[in-house]
């Protein structure tokens, strides 16, 4: 799909990120959001990070956008450690990585007109006089599909679909190498779910963009991505070029959740066989290999001894049986 | 090709044009109306007042004095044979206009410190509340008379008096929205594109919670007025011989029962009044959690 | 296969002819009473005893309106304005307030989308089951509690004797969906409405509650009305389908000729956007635009502004004056569209 990766434009190593567990009962433990992660995308590359809610998926995100600080753990893009970054160090990051969220209708500001929250980043980081920041905006619209009269809109005056484009065009606007994408059609319908999706394919080329998309949908990443990491109870669980991942899945786990994806299969008692219960708590993850529980092969082996990872390797599974 | 299939809200702009989520219905509660047009009526009595008045408000007659409602005094005289009609007119000034003032006060600063407050958070959060905590249990009223004592009377004592403990109850609710507010995606995003503190707080937290903070403005509207009214009936406010609907009442006080008028017509201009800005107050949240 | 197989059990032990509900006619509008626009027009459906039907349709094709319409749950802005709706031989629009909650409570059963937020955080799960069992059955405090945990069983829900006695908040939204359909079966109703069921949970847990969905209306013998805006996750379940644009139906029929030979351009796009289909230029299907809702069109077929064949259409002349009925194009398969021909001009396949 894209050229072969040259050097990495992201690499994260080791990302921890833990937050206090709620509810006074636990008070003082902390939920293991994310659990030593490590990724890397090369320049120009679409990496899917696929995985059920509370995974982790989503706090990966916010640590590479910096919403939120890694606990430990180093996050290089394009060459800088973003950790420590603040005032215009931390606003030139702003300018290299951005955030696609994933419900467009919580994303912008009700009161805000559409135009004025797109204008707002190119302000923040003085660019353009009034007149040419107008111009910027309108321009940017059009690249995401949307005509003028959409400036002067309000969020409510407009559908699903059209303000995820607007979302999409902000964090456009600032002109950023990666994008990260957190769920960007889970919130909308299927019929408008190809629309965004062929959106950030022809985005991606137009401004030679670095993806990371984000989704619990295999069936979006597998269209989308070049490599795809599979991440349960805050770890990665594989990592493989997408076209390898669908044809040889190793993890017992990415198994199950290429069978529950392809519900298009009218023998509904096939789909999700495989997968019993739902993934155990962060605050108590599993002894071992933490997918043991719900682990159709598993064995003694694995409740005692988690399994190696190396995310370096071409086609890497957290699994004693890979 | 490509980017024409990308295009496809751009094909049909006037069809997409009313795709609102929900028809707007911005028809107002019948409170905002009924309080509206009792405003605008409580407004023109209190900017013509001194015109419409047909005799001089201060002046004292003593051989008139307590008379009932005639041709000549539409409301009768009070205990100096003064005007009553007259008096009312131009006797609200006062208390709107001090009622007024401290609620912008109140609002604006009660709001700044509730909304810093709760995007700062920590230590600042801390002292902020807590001092809310500490004013809110004063009554206004005691403060009122201990400011009074230590600077005498004065529109600039009454409106300090009522500001100090005014701005409470708003920040405490601008704190709650703005924690709720600030808790929005759109808010995430605002940082991450690397907006300012000051324009998330001007442009994006302040413009969302206005609406309910203004909704309280107007609720506490009567309620100032009423303490406006309570302060100049034990003779804090305007000074004898100005005319005060409040103040005209205590006067009343002790010939109640020759001329309940006296009592009960400026007693009923302050309900009135009280009840416009109140009944906006409610039409306002109404109307707003209709949307 | 189960699919196949349970239709024809269905079909041999079907009851009477007359459908369990049926929705004639429908028209509802929504608006104060000056300014009401039309969000449902003329909307017919027949959901027959354990039949599963699924009604699919974007946001805003008035799916949801229809589902609380045939309970009277309508939002208090929108108001039915014509049509006619039967439930079990009984006309559901002159029922009056203790009916409705017979009907409600007894025949049909409810679940949504988001089922954490149907939960009340501040009491046990297990009590908000048992409470509509001992309002509407009469049972007593320990026989509500026994049902409880026997429900909770039935709908997967592991150690249910414990988890009875959890707050809302320790369940995960798959969990509290089933604790949402054991509720909703406590009443053993005839008909279960399934609004967007899945829609808000992950993957593998979609396949297991579609699969419950399924077991219990075979075991228990109930209808269900399935409603999705992804026809390719509902579709494999339901014995029926039902589109909906804009208001109406615009295609229906056996789920299985629907998936395999839609008829209608629309259906046609659902179907190829919900798989992820990609066309000869590699991209992927979409549908142009975004969905109109009723209000917006006048004339002409609802469908046009979007529909690819409409443009090059022989009929376009129709499609932009007049809109097409619900023709016959084979059997019960049936189609809102100028393009489809009836049935004895088809080539069969």
């Amino acid at each position: 799909m894209s050229p072969q990766p040259a050097a990495a434009f992201l690499d994260a190593r080791d990302m921890v990120k833990t937050y206090p567990a709620p509810g006074w009962l636990t008070r003082g433990r902390r939920v293991h959001s994310v659990d030593h992660v490590s990724l890397s995308i090369a320049k120009g590359e679409v990496l899917g990070l696929v995985g059920e809610s509370g995974c982790g998926k989503s706090t990966v995100a916010r640590l590479l956008v910096r919403m939120d600080r890694a606990d430990s753990g180093l996050i290089r893009i394009g060459g800088t450690e973003i950790g420590g970054l603040a005032g215009a160090d931390l606003q030139a990051l702003r300018r290299k990585v951005q955030l696609v969220f994933q419900d467009p209708f919580g994303a912008l500001d009700p009161r805000m007109r559409l135009g004025e929250s797109l204008e707002a980043p190119l302000r923040a980081h003085g660019i353009g006089d009034r007149g040419q920041r107008q111009a910027i905006v309108l321009d940017m619209l059009r690249e995401v599909g949307l005509d003028q009269s959409f400036y002067d809109r309000l969020p409510r005056e407009c559908s699903g679909g059209q303000l995820q484009r607007v979302v999409i065009a902000r964090a456009l606007i600032l002109k950023p190498e990666l994008l990260v994408c957190d769920e960007p059609t889970s919130a909308l319908d299927a019929s408008l779910r190809s629309q965004v999706l062929n959106l950030l394919i022809d985005l991606k080329h137009r401004f030679g963009l670095t993806l990371l998309m984000i989704s619990h949908d295999l069936r979006v990443v597998r269209e989308l991505c070049d490599r795809i990491a599979v991440m349960y109870l805050g770890e990665i669980v594989e990592l493989a070029p997408a076209a390898e991942l669908f044809a040889n899945p190793r993890h017992p786990y990415t198994r199950a959740l290429i069978a529950a994806s392809m519900l298009d299969n009218p023998d509904l008692s096939a789909a999700g066989a495989g997968l019993r219960g739902e993934p155990p708590s962060p605050l108590n993850p599993p002894s071992g290999c933490r997918f043991h529980g719900r682990c159709p092969q598993a064995e003694a082996l694995c409740a005692r001894s988690r399994p190696a990872f190396d995310p370096t390797a071409a086609h890497a599974a957290r699994c004693h049986f890979a | 090709m490509a980017l024409e299939a990308a295009l496809p809200d751009a094909a049909l702009p006037s069809r997409s044009r009313g795709t609102a989520r929900r028809p707007r219905f911005a028809r107002p509660h019948w409170t905002l109306v009924a309080g509206a047009l009792l405003l605008v009526l409580v407004a023109v009595v209190l900017c013509l007042g001194p015109t419409l008045a047909p005799y001089d408000p201060t002046v004292q007659a003593l051989i008139r004095r307590l008379k009932p409602p005639s041709e000549a005094h539409w409301l009768g005289t009070d205990h100096l044979g003064r005007d009553v009609l007259s008096r009312l007119l131009v006797g609200g000034r006062f208390a709107v206009v001090i009622a007024a003032v401290t609620l912008t006060l109140s609002v604006v600063l009660g709001t700044l410190i509730g909304v810093i407050s709760a995007r700062k958070g920590g230590l600042v959060d801390e002292i902020a509340m807590r001092s809310v905590d500490l004013l809110i249990s004063f009554p206004e009223v005691v403060v009122a008379i201990f400011l009074v004592a230590l600077l005498g009377p004065g529109y600039g004592t009454l409106i300090l008096a009522l500001t100090i403990v005014g701005w409470t109850p708003f920040a405490r609710l601008a704190r709650g929205l703005a924690i709720e507010i600030n808790a929005k995606p759109y808010i995430r995003a605002a940082e991450i594109l690397g907006c300012s503190r000051r324009f998330i707080i001007l442009r994006h937290i302040i413009p969302n919670a206005i609406g309910p903070i203004s909704a309280m403005a107007f609720l506490r509207f009567g309620h100032k007025m009423i303490t406006v009214g309570g302060l100049s009936y034990i003779g804090l406010g305007i000074q004898p011989p100005h005319a005060d609907w409040a103040a005209m009442m205590a006067e009343a006080q002790p010939y109640i029962e020759r001329a309940p008028l006296l009592v009960v017509c400026p007693g009923l201009a302050i309900f009135l009044t009280a009840l416009s800005v109140t009944w906006i107050g409610q039409g306002l949240s109404q109307t707003g959690s209709k949307r | 296969m189960s699919v196949v197989v349970s239709l024809a059990e269905r079909r041999s032990a079907a009851a009477p002819a007359e459908p369990l509900l049926a929705i004639e006619d429908l028209h509802v509008a929504i608006g104060s009473p000056g300014r009401a626009a039309p969000v449902i027009e003329g909307m017919n459906l027949e959901i027959r005893r354990s039949e599963i039907v699924a009604l699919v349709g974007e946001s805003g094709s008035g799916k949801s309106l229809t589902a609380l319409s045939a309970t009277r749950l309508l939002p208090r802005a929108a108001e039915i304005t014509r049509g006619r709706i039967r439930f079990d031989g009984a006309d559901v629009l002159a029922m009056g307030p203790r009916a409705l909650d017979g009907l409600r409570g007894n025949r049909i059963g409810m679940i949504f989308q988001q089922p954490q937020a149907m939960l009340d955080p501040t009491c046990r799960v297990g009590d908000q089951v048992a409470e509509s069992l001992r309002q509407h059955r009469g049972l007593s405090r320990e026989a509500a509690g026994a049902r409880v945990v026997e429900l909770f069983r039935e709908v997967g829900i592991p150690a249910p004797e414990a988890r009875v006695r959890d707050f809302p908040y320790a369940f995960s939204g798959g969990m509290a969906q089933r604790v949402m359909i054991a509720a909703a079966l406590s009443a053993d109703p005839d008909l279960l409405i399934a609004d967007e069921p899945t829609t808000a949970l992950d993957v593998t847990v979609q396949a297991q509650i579609l699969r419950l969905l399924h077991e219990q209306c075979r075991r228990r013998r109930m209808s269900l009305l399935l409603i999705s805006h992804d026809l390719g996750i509902v579709a494999a379940l339901a014995d029926r389908v039902a589109v909906m644009y804009a208001g109406r139906v615009i295609e229906e029929g056996p789920a299985r000729a629907i998936l395999s030979a839609p008829r209608h351009p629309y259906t046609r796009a659902l179907i190829e956007c919900s798989l992820l289909k990609r066309d000869a230029g590699g991209r992927l299907v979409a549908l142009p635009g975004s969905a109109i809702s009723a209000r917006e069109l006048s004339h002409g077929c609802r469908f046009q502004p979007r529909c690819a064949i409409a443009a090059q259409s022989p009929h376009n002349h129709d499609c932009c004056s007049n809109e097409p009925a619900l023709a016959c194009c084979h059997g019960s398969h049936k189609a809102r569209c100028w393009a489809v021909k009836p049935e004895s001009e088809e080539v069969q396949q």
